[in-house]
């Protein structure tokens, strides 16, 4: 439910309510009944009419809807004064004041019928005449209103939730001195007696509609206007000379007398004399109402955008501020859950719509704006409605009428726009001067406007129409019409001053048309000439040519020719490219070079614009006497009897002509060499009847080896199976069965392949080992230490990847030392910089001690795992990407002697270190151990105190139940667990959607106090209505197990959407993590899909919901 | 390979090896990503003797999340050349704790450049308007900058002059009779830029945030000049002045429903402001009927606590020293201050803008008053005090504080 509060005005409010309320409720929703909203949950039953002065807000019930839920609509109260289209109790009945006082004024202008009734009104003081009717209450209170307010003391009126009217100063009607709520930018906060309001503010403050003095134009009309003006005491803003800027608005108020217009001037002056503040707040105090409503002052404080008062001192969190006073003027907010919502119906009853009602959940928006902007209604008319008023610096002189040139000069010419001849007309006038013969040194511009007289001068003559019959010219009305179904308006053309002639194209051909002319000068308004007398001009005809025809398309039988022509010309652009004034082909006929003329004249063919638009070719059949080797050449006649050149000649042979226009034919055998067809009906059609053949028949395709055996068949046939062989000789090499297997010998993968849902590069090969990244190894000793520092003695290096995990290990190294019980310390360094020393960091190392000098013992081993993660910081365990620099190095650490890393000789056991890469990164299991306790094993953690280490599980739920629902919401029962989603007419269940369920009380078990790591859904589509897939949608469902019905309240639909899923095909998809933290709170049991977004195809397939293929949910988690 | 460190604002991080720089194509603003990773102290892990580790690791957290959108000096220790002021676009923390073991953080900070001390200014937006009072006083509109605070610019018009105070910091210079429509423009080493600055610690540590975590009876609000703590016997505020080597106090009361019933300890105290030029701290006391609020501020520079007090129910509100001492009474002008200076050569010193009556030799009340504004410190070196400290010019200065907002300009 939101409410839309609006400072003056009617505002609106909408609520939604649940598809589950009862049809005795909403059969007592009657229209005018109100609405009523408390917050907190009472019973409005017990409180009656007691709510409607108490509630938060109380509306007026005009307006029903309904799509999935029921919709409430409706208006403020002050509808009751009259609606947003001034319909009301309207005062038909004068109301005549006559030095009435406000609260006298106001209560005889309420409602007559007696919708809102007098409440509180504040004395103000003044009086008022006047005298209204024919307006709403609300607009003659506003009126009122307006003429007792005083710039310092603007006076206004509500109408309270029992439809009763306050009215006065918006002191006593509002919190207006002492503002109970601050806006300053991104601070909330509340003091004792001021609450921050938290949120997002949008400030402006412009000067577009500043004015430094008001000019009211009152009743009356022309010269009887009175007027009244009040003006700034001083200017704060000046021109670029340095002077006070002007702007003077001018006001018009029809319904004011001489009394009162100095006072709407003042009125009007000073909500127009300062800057224009703005300021929006979206907030998430939902419940701002405590603190403010519409009407009420509110501080604002943001010195750099210019809300900064010097004059207003206030403290705020300690300190004291300056911030500007401001006033709500709309509020729209969100009724949440747990509110009261009531009706009282237009009896008098009353109804608890709370438990039915759909909270809202959206942010509060408070609009803040000047006070001065609440006033409005008052003179509102645009200045321009009134009547006879001169305008300012007004030209009081008139052009006279222009004159043309005449006569006109007019042609006719093929139009391309219309394909179709079509003329023009040029005209041209002189200057006028002024009625007084004054030259016009305004002017503006000139308006010609023509019109067709219906008088058509075609140069009809016998010579012209002498190549017709009647049959031929089609008509027996105007034989040669050019389109002239005009209408009768004046068409009007402007030509701006200084410009003297016009060219008036696309007209009809030889038809009179009728001219007029008037010069208009820039006055304001403009002053115009008369018309000039009309002046007519028959417009050019049609001289031209039809251009060459293209050549005809003829055939003969033996005793006559048949043309047939597509009315294209030769320019090569095409079929029915002659002019639309064509009228008919003249079809001559001769030998191979004849020349056309009137003794060659085998016909007519009647082709007009009908057959150009329509694109239909003309045909016709003339005899003569030999129709074998006969050239035919057609000649094109417009409406106008001119005609073109000939076409070019086109021979005829008999040979071409029997078999055409066969429509149907039966015959037992037909031998044809090609045989051509757009489709051919045949029991069966195959390329032999044994052996290696193809066969095409009602069951499908099939393929047959030299033997005779199916080795492809494709058929829709369900009792037959599918399978496709391909075969290398008489080897099978590759195959696809009926039950989807397929095998083959290599596969080529562009992308990627799919197996059981998971892909194999991101699923599988990633989380694979990819074994040796570096190799070092040395077939001889390395160099002996010197004293006791350490020697480096072998390097390597070598690129690591971000996200995997590493050891670097050597072999079983040998130190031969010279001497007895010294101690050595075989170590690793590494480092990122591109100089490793044996000062770099250390990686690993282990300490060996001579116990017999001189041999090859004894031996040590040094391995080091590490990771490779950037998205944490460096450290001795972790390095990010790029090349790791290392150092095998032996230094010795006691003793006296100096050794060295054997291999024997190079006889054996060479020194030798590898790196691997062991896999992508795992968590860190480490936690840090309390030696303070006893150590006890760390996987049970129930002998120990010590925290157990978190482990990585991978856990897989499957479905439980499955079903497809209706778009109704009734379960289906026919397809079981299948889940079927979108809309397929055949199926009858509209959008259809379906539900799967899980052991969610092992989800939930399993999941608490767990670090949801991924979460993978795979599900088995089995069906889509195209065979490329579709687009699944996925959402989630709270039902413990297969309902009934589907109900939108329990299903979180649409959450998710998985275009491009493989028809058949299984895909595992990862879901959000929230859905399975979802089942620890019961909002989540399981997974819906469908219904589809719209009732596209693309949406309609069917899933798996238990069974083989059934759904999965695969979580990883850290627990 | 030895860690550096970063110091962001009032906090000491880790300086990690890489930071990300970039450069908004949009915006032509320079883009700083830094990261790191902070530990309680990992030596004291083991035995498990680490609770004040871990406490830092949680103030310091608090701290961080609280800095977004506002304006800090950056010093990094081993990347000098980034030092300067950022604007704070985004604070993101990943907080992992090991009961009883260790806690640490991953942060990162997205940070949008301003310029290095030598490319920008500091601009301090003074209100225009002095507080309103009853005697006719004109007010000293003062501006404190930072410490080393350098080419102060108040436009065509200048102060009147300036007055040196000796803090826990160093020299700090306030500028007297600042032009009302003036918005002084000073430069500063980035380096410099906390110096002088008040500050809030809680529980012995420096806080930067505000609407922290803080118990009632524990904090501190300082400016190197004044010091305020709370006393939970003998007075409920203890306000002091920076003596050049301690602090030298007097304990004072915060009176309601008599000229001398304190209001008692209060029940909390919150942050509502904590900026490098102003802190407040907001007490909260439980009272028969309704509640009542005391908002303590103290501005770089001054020489007294700014208190408001606020009640729901009218009644008696005042402030009065815990040991009587014999006071000069100019309540008529809005203030009493000592009639001779005490041990340290100091001369206490309250007053308010509105008219109040005195309570002799202890402060003054308002009855029947839901709200009481006042001030409290000190008359430094008492007889001695130098220009600008005397007992009428921190009345001035009392009338002349006007509202304060900080803002770094290009240069």
């Amino acid at each position: 439910m939101t409410i839309n509060e609006v400072s003056g005005k009617q505002g609106e409010w909408e609520v939604r309510l649940r598809d589950h309320t009862p049809r005795s409720i909403l059969d007592q929703l009657t229209y005018f009944g109100h609405i009523v909203v408390v917050p907190g949950r009472i019973n409005p039953l017990e409180y009656g009419d007691n709510l409607l002065a108490t509630a938060r807000y109380v509306g007026v019930f005009r307006e029903r809807d309904s799509k999935d839920e029921k919709i409430l609509r409706g208006a403020g109260m002050s509808f009751w004064l009259g609606d947003e289209d001034n319909k009301g109790d309207i005062l038909e009945t004068p109301v005549v004041l006559t030095a009435q006082t406000f609260a006298a004024s106001i209560t005889a202008l309420l409602p007559p019928g007696g919708a809102v009734t007098a409440g509180t009104l504040f004395s103000v003081a003044g009086s008022y005449d006047g005298t209204h009717k024919w307006q709403t209450p609300k607009q003659a209170i506003d009126y009122v209103c307006g003429i007792f307010s005083t710039p310092s003391i603007p006076v206004e009126w509500r109408v309270n939730g029992n439809a009763t009217l306050d009215a006065g100063p918006i002191t006593d009607l509002y919190r207006i001195t002492n503002p109970q709520a601050i806006m300053v930018r991104r601070e909330a906060g509340r003091d004792l007696r001021l609450s921050g309001l938290p949120g997002t503010m949008d400030m402006s403050v412009d000067v577009k509609d500043y004015s430094n003095r008001v000019v009211v134009l009152g009743e009356g009309e022309g010269e009887s206007i009175v007027t009244g003006a009040a003006s700034a005491v001083s200017t704060p803003y000046n021109d670029l000379h340095g002077n006070d800027v002007k702007f003077t608005r001018i006001v018009s108020s029809a319904a004011t007398t001489l009394d009162n217009t100095d006072a709407v001037a003042a009125l009007n002056l000073n909500r127009f004399a300062n800057p224009r503040y703005n300021l929006g707040l979206r907030s998430s105090a939902y419940e701002v109402k405590g603190v403010i409503e519409v009407g009420d002052a509110i501080y604002v404080f943001d010195p750099d955008n210019g809300f900064v008062d010097a004059a207003v001192e206030q403290y705020w969190e300690g300190e004291v501020i300056n911030p500007i006073r401001l006033r709500c003027i709309e509020l729209l907010w969100p009724v949440r859950q747990g509110w009261t919502v009531a009706f009282r119906t237009h009896t008098g009853t009353w109804l608890d719509l709370s438990p039915y009602y759909a909270p809202e959940s959206g942010d509060t928006t408070v609009v803040v704006g000047d006070p001065t902007q609440t006033l409005s209604g008052i003179s509102s008319e645009p200045v321009g409605t009134r009547p006879d008023i001169p305008a300012p610096g007004a030209d009081a002189t008139t052009p006279n009428a222009p004159a043309f040139v005449v006569p006109f000069n007019t042609v006719a010419y093929q139009s391309d726009t219309a394909n179709d001849i079509r003329s023009v007309i040029y005209l041209s006038w002189t200057t006028p001067t002024n009625t007084d013969a004054s030259s016009i040194v305004d002017g503006d511009h000139y308006e010609i406007r023509y019109r067709s007289t219906h008088t058509f001068s075609y140069g009809i003559n016998w010579a012209v129409a002498e190549t017709f019959d009647w049959d031929q010219l089609g008509t027996w009305g105007r034989p040669l019409s050019n389109p002239a179904v005009v209408a009768d308006e004046w068409v009007t053309a402007y030509v701006g001053w200084g410009t003297n002639e016009l060219t008036i194209p696309e007209l009809m051909i030889s038809a009179e048309y009728e001219f007029q002319i008037r010069a208009v000068d820039a006055a304001n308004p403009p002053n115009r000439s008369a018309w000039s007398a009309s002046t007519f001009q028959t417009s050019g005809t049609d001289t031209l040519a039809p251009k060459q025809p293209a050549a005809a398309e003829v055939a003969a039988s033996m005793t006559a020719v048949q043309v047939l022509h597509r009315l294209g010309d030769t320019t090569g652009a095409g079929d029915y490219t002659l002019a639309r004034d064509l009228h008919h082909l003249e079809v001559h006929a001769g030998g191979p070079n004849f020349f056309a003329e009137e003794s060659t004249l085998i016909g007519s063919m009647i082709a007009n614009s009908g057959n150009l638009m329509g694109k239909i070719p003309v045909l016709a059949t003339f005899q003569v006497a030999q129709t074998d080797n006969v050239w035919i050449r057609v000649i094109a006649v417009d409406s106008f009897g001119n005609k073109s050149p000939a076409s070019e000649p086109a021979q005829s042979s008999v040979d071409l002509v029997d078999s055409a226009h066969i429509s149907s034919i039966t015959a037992s055998q037909i031998t044809a060499g090609t045989l051509m067809a757009d489709f051919i009906l045949g029991a069966a059609i195959k390329t032999s009847e044994t052996g290696q053949r193809v066969e095409l028949n009602s069951e499908g395709i099939q393929l047959f080896d030299a033997e005779g055996e199916v080795a492809v068949n494709l058929t829709a046939d369900d009792s037959t199976p599918n399978f496709i062989g391909i075969r290398d000789g008489d080897e099978t090499v590759a195959a696809m069965n009926a039950d989807g297997t397929i095998a083959a010998q290599v596969g080529n993968f562009a992308q990627d392949i799919e197996i059981a849902g998971r892909s194999f590069i991101s699923d599988y090969d990633v989380n694979r080992p990819r074994g040796l990244v570096a190799f070092g190894s040395s077939e001889f000793d390395s160099a002996q230490t010197v004293g006791s520092g350490e020697a480096a003695l072998f390097g390597f290096r070598f690129n690591i990847e971000d996200g995997r995990m590493y050891t670097i290990e050597t072999g079983n190294l040998q130190v031969n030392g010279n001497t007895n019980l010294d101690q050595y310390t075989i170590r690793i360094r590494g480092t990122k910089n591109p100089q490793v020393t044996t000062t770099s960091n250390l990686l690993a190392g282990c300490g060996v001690e001579i116990w017999q000098q001189n041999t090859d013992r004894p031996f040590g081993i040094v391995k080091f795992p590490f990771r490779c993660d950037s998205t944490i910081p460096e450290s001795i365990d972790n390095f990010w990407p790029g090349t790791l620099n290392c150092l095998l190095t032996l230094q010795r650490m006691g003793g006296t002697g100096t050794a060295r890393l054997s291999t024997g000789g190079s006889l054996y056991t060479p020194i030798a270190v590898s790196v691997n890469d062991v896999g992508p990164l795992i968590p860190n299991a480490f936690v840090l151990w309390d030696t303070d306790v006893p150590v006890d094993s760390p996987t049970d953690p129930t002998s120990s105190p010590n925290p157990e280490p978190t482990r990585r599980y991978v856990d897989y739920y499957f479905a439980t139940w499955g079903g497809t629902y209706a778009e109704s919401g009734a379960y289906v029962p026919q397809y079981d667990s299948e889940v079927h989603q979108g809309h397929y007419a055949a199926a009858g269940y509209g959008n259809q959607r379906g539900l799967i369920g899980f052991d969610y009380n092992k989800i939930k078990a399993d999941l608490a106090g767990a670090t949801i790591i991924d979460a993978k859904l795979r599900l088995h589509a089995f069906h889509w209505y195209f065979n490329a897939g579709g687009t699944a949608i996925l959402g989630t469902h709270d039902y413990t197990d297969r309902p009934g019905t589907w109900a939108d309240s329990r299903v979180n639909q649409n959450q998710q959407t998985q275009a491009g899923w493989p028809k058949p095909g299984t895909k595992e998809i990862i879901v959000a993590n929230a859905w399975l933290y979802d089942f620890l709170d019961d909002t989540v049991r399981g997974i819906a899909i469908g219904p589809g977004p719209s009732t596209s195809s693309e949406y309609y397939g069917k899933f798996v919901g238990t069974g083989e293929n059934r759904a999965r949910l695969c979580v990883t988690y850290m627990k | 390979m030895a860690w550096g460190n970063l110091t962001f604002g009032r906090l000491a991080l880790g300086e990690t090896a890489s930071v990300d720089e970039a450069r908004n194509a949009a915006t032509g603003s320079r883009n700083l990503k830094v990261t790191g990773r902070e530990w309680s102290d990992l030596t004291k892990v083991f035995p498990r003797s680490h609770d004040g580790a871990v406490a830092r690791v949680r103030r310091t957290e608090e701290d961080l999340l609280t800095s977004l959108h506002t304006f800090v000096p950056i010093l990094f220790s081993q990347k000098s050349d980034l030092d300067g002021f950022y604007f704070v676009n985004d604070v993101n923390i990943t907080t992992t704790e090991w009961v009883g073991e260790a806690r640490f953080f991953d942060w990162e900070l997205q940070l949008e450049g301003l310029g290095a001390d030598n490319t920008i200014d500091i601009e301090s937006k003074l209100g225009a308007a002095v507080r309103q009072n009853n005697f006719a006083n004109t007010g000293d509109i003062w501006h404190a900058p930072s410490i080393g605070a350098y080419a102060y610019a108040t436009g065509t018009t200048s102060p009147s002059g300036t007055v040196s105070r000796t803090s826990t910091d160093g020299t700090v210079t306030v500028y007297r009779d600042v032009p009302a429509t003036a918005d002084p423009l000073w430069g500063i080493a980035a380096n410099s830029y906390l110096l002088g600055r008040s500050r809030v610690l809680v529980d012995g540590f420096e806080r930067s945030g505000s609407n922290i975590r803080i118990t009632p009876t524990n904090w501190e609000i300082n400016n190197g000049l004044v010091r305020v703590t709370p006393l939970t016997s003998n007075g409920m505020l203890s306000i002091s002045t920076w003596g050049g080597t301690a602090w030298e106090s007097k304990a004072w009361h915060i009176a309601r429903g008599g000229t001398t019933t304190s209001l008692g300890n209060p029940e909390a105290a919150t942050v509502i402001r904590n900026d490098i030029e102003r802190c407040t701290i907001r007490l909260v006391k439980t009272n028969t009927a309704g509640r009542t609020y005391v908002d303590l501020t103290l501005r770089r520079g001054s020489r007294f606590v700014e208190v408001y007090v606020q009640a729901s129910v009218a009644n008696t509100l005042g402030i009065y020293l815990h040991t009587v001492e014999t006071a000069t009474n100019v309540i008529a002008s809005g203030y009493i201050h000592a009639a001779a200076d005490d041990a340290n050569g100091n001369r206490y010193i309250a007053g308010t803008s509105k008219t109040s009556t005195y309570t002799t030799n202890q402060g003054f009340s308002k009855a029947s008053a839901i709200f009481l504004d006042a001030f409290i410190g000190h008359i430094h070196n008492g007889a001695a005090a130098a220009t600008g400290d005397a007992a009428a010019d921190l009345m001035e200065q009392y009338i002349g504080a006007t509202s304060e907002m900080t803002a770094v300009v290009t240069r």
